[in-house]
């Protein structure tokens, strides 16, 4: 039955292509202008979250700093410097051994300079690099923002301030050893640093990708890639070592070993949030009530869920204005299938005596609203996704991202229209009195 | 009428089939005194004691009701019609032949009265019940075919057994013979405007049979064709009845239609005033 009613409905359609045509039209509207926002929403969405990750979803931000109340005005901000102890640190890790994962520790100090290789033609082979001292938790920590993509990251044993190794970008693999990431391990580097005027060797041991950008600087006017600054990672403690001999150089009191900042993964299934807000309160016990330390723990996933829930309410409001589209494609196929229904009145009438029930005759209806709905649905669908990836690929310039939802919403859409708009008039058709109906002209 | 003179004895193991001879041949003419039928068994093979396919007690339609245009159809109709039966109902324009039509038909209720088809109770049937009866146990022929355009003369005899959930195969093996029946084989897959008046009204007598109903309601069914095609659809008929034994009623204006066929009961000013056999059956 539901096969011969398709068969009648399509048969139908097909007498009447252009009308059928134009009464999808609202539909086809409709149905586009809500997949394409779905998809250009998504696509951003996703767009945001990625770039959200470089900060991962997971980590907690964490910092101290010193709030001057003011009451002295010949304060020494020397003797309210902002560190985390490191008996803070490792109770912290006690307390809270369940949620953290992992602690990422980036120094203070920080160098530029050159990098070359010994044997090798300067002026051809150099890399400007950024020196940064991190610990080995850095990069599981950080691991959305630096992926390995040779070697290793440092081991316990390589955490010493003895330890020279490093790892390097890929772009500094270009440009020192011809892209060849294999050769490059093991390979001694020249660090030529221009603020500390200091050379140290330091042997590759890994390569990151830098493909998005977050290690890489670029200083005023550099234009060529071969000239961008990218970061070189070098263990903690080496790096403190020689901020240490700098500030002896300069003649500072040397802050070696102060931790201001440092970032943690949660261990996955913790509440960020709410671990976020806890590990803020135990911190800030740590630190006496007037000292004027003040503890911030940061997160993303707050801030994350906000910027999706204020996307998702920017989308429904545009798909709202599709609902409209498809409100008024509805009422145009309710309109239709009167006017079908009317001119098939006799039709009707004889199917009654014929046997059909009212049941059988509203069906045959609404199969015929929904498949015009739905085919209108379909084609709806396909311009919809075509208009969206036009508008993330050439006015947004970002990735495309299909929901498989998509078809879902439309088929689903198509179908509730039909039946809530094909309703009225099929049943009109059901309670036809078959003896008028016979009759009419 | 005319084909009075071209009448001629019927070989034995006719086929229906045949269309030539389906319109060039009758039963063999039965030209036997008129009686009156009153007091007359129409059909004298039926066991008196067998309930009537049709049997309508004191039936009354009215219109309007309650209004000041009410107005009562039929007083008081009964009929009775048997197995087997070919009955015409004849009546001028007014009569109140439309409405019993429709009574008969199922398509409307009486506003009193008892019509019990094949001894169930009509009355107490609701819309799906008498849906499904009227789909299975009665068969329509329309004077204006009302066959269902876009649909080819196959489909359209298969729509019946459609409602009446038959199998595909099976529907359209069984339109397939039902056309083969009324000659209309070769133009199955054609669409009623595809065909002739006569053409569409044989797809419709084939409809009609589709779920070997009990009676064929036929109203005016040669009302809008010419007399020679008339009188090919009225041999049909006749052919259904003397060979298939199929019960018709036939309503008609005309009285030298009503003549045809064995039993004629005049319907007039919402009575049945007459019944008489066929003068030329």
């Amino acid at each position: 039955m539901l096969m011969e009613n398709i068969r009648l409905a399509a048969a139908s359609m097909a007498a009447n292509k252009l009308r059928t045509f134009l009464t999808m039209l609202g539909i086809i509207i409709g149905i586009a202008s809500v997949i394409a926002i779905m998809t250009v929403g998504n696509s951003q969405m996703a767009e945001n979250r990625k770039q959200n990750s470089m900060f991962g979803i997971d980590n907690v931000s964490v910092y101290v700093y010193f709030q001057d109340d003011g009451s002295d005005p010949n304060i020494d901000y020397s003797k309210h410097i902002p560190e985390f102890k490191q008996d803070v640190l490792s109770g912290m890790c006690t307390t809270f051994a369940d949620e953290i994962e992992g602690i990422s520790v980036q120094s203070n100090y920080s160098f530029s300079g050159k990098a070359v290789v010994s044997g090798k033609d300067p002026d051809k082979y150099y890399a400007n690099v950024y020196l940064s001292g991190v610990n080995p938790g850095y990069f599981t920590v950080n691991n959305t923002s630096i992926t390995l993509q040779k070697g290793r990251i440092f081991q316990a044993k390589e955490t010493a301030a003895d330890s020279y190794v490093c790892l390097v970008s890929d772009l500094l693999v270009n440009n020192l050893f011809d892209g060849d990431m294999d050769r490059a391990l093991g390979q001694k580097i020249t660090v030529n640093l221009t603020d500390t005027e200091t050379t140290n060797d330091y042997t590759i041991i890994g390569v990151y990708s830098s493909s998005d950008y977050s290690q890489m600087f670029s200083q005023g006017g550099v234009t060529d890639m071969k000239d961008i600054q990218s970061s070189v990672f070098i263990p903690y403690l080496n790096m403190e070592a020689q901020g240490a001999a700098y500030d002896q150089s300069q003649g500072y009191t040397s802050q070696t070993g102060r931790i201001q900042f440092f970032d943690l993964r949660c261990t996955s299934g913790t509440d960020v949030s709410d671990f976020s807000t806890q590990l803020q309160s135990y911190l800030q016990s740590q630190f006496d009530a007037d000292s004027g330390f003040v503890v911030n723990c940061y997160n993303n996933a707050e801030w994350i869920k906000q910027e999706e829930e204020n996307m998702r309410k920017q989308t429904l409001t545009i798909t709202m204005i599709g609902a409209i589209a498809l409100l008024v494609g509805g009422i145009g196929v309710m309109n239709i299938m009167t006017v079908s229904i009317t001119e098939r009145t006799r039709e009707i009438g004889t199917r009654k005596a014929l046997g059909a029930k009212n049941r059988e005759i509203r069906a045959q209806f609404i199969t015929e609203a929904i498949l015009i709905s739905l085919l209108g649905g379909l084609i709806g669908m396909i311009a919809g996704v075509v208009t969206g990836v036009v508008v993330c690929r050439l006015v947004q310039h970002i990735d495309v991202v299909l929901d498989p939802r998509t078809i879902l919403i439309s088929f689903g859409l198509t179908f509730a229209v039909g039946v809530f708009f094909g309703y009225y008039p099929a049943n009109r058709a059901a309670r036809m009195d078959p003896i008028e109906a016979l009759r009419y002209e | 009428m005319q084909q009075a003179e071209e009448k001629k004895a019927a070989p034995e193991g006719i086929t229906i089939t045949d269309l030539d001879e389906l319109i060039h041949e009758e039963a063999p003419g039965q030209e036997t005194t008129p009686k009156t039928a009153e007091e007359e068994k129409v059909v004298p093979e039926k066991a008196p004691e067998e309930s009537p396919l049709i049997d309508m007690r004191d039936i009354v339609k009215r219109f309007y009701i309650g209004t000041e245009n009410e107005l009562e159809v039929l007083h008081g109709i009964c009929l009775s019609v048997h197995r087997g039966e070919f009955t015409s109902i004849v009546g001028e324009s007014g009569s109140g032949k439309s409405t019993l039509m429709n009574l008969i038909g199922l398509l409307d209720h009486p506003t009193s009265g008892t019509y019990l088809l094949e001894g169930e109770d009509t009355g107490s049937m609701d819309d799906d019940t008498l849906s499904s009866v009227r789909g299975q146990q009665i068969g329509f022929v329309f004077q204006t075919y009302n066959l269902i355009p876009r649909m080819s003369a196959l489909k359209n005899v298969e729509v019946p057994m459609l409602y009446a959930r038959v199998p595909q195969a099976e529907r359209t093996e069984r339109a397939k013979y039902l056309l083969e029946l009324v000659g209309m084989k070769e133009r199955m897959l054609h669409t009623p405007d595809e065909l002739s008046g006569g053409q569409k009204q044989r797809v419709a007598i084939a409809r009609a049979m589709a779920n070997d109903p009990a009676l064929i309601l036929a109203d005016e069914p040669t009302g809008a064709l010419d007399s020679t095609t008339g009188h090919m659809i009225m041999d049909l008929f006749h052919k259904l009845h003397d060979e298939a034994h199929r019960t018709i009623v036939l309503i008609t204006h005309s009285a030298a239609l009503a003549e045809e066929t064995p039993r004629i009961l005049t319907l007039s000013d919402g009575r049945i005033i007459a019944e008489r056999r066929g003068t030329r059956c």
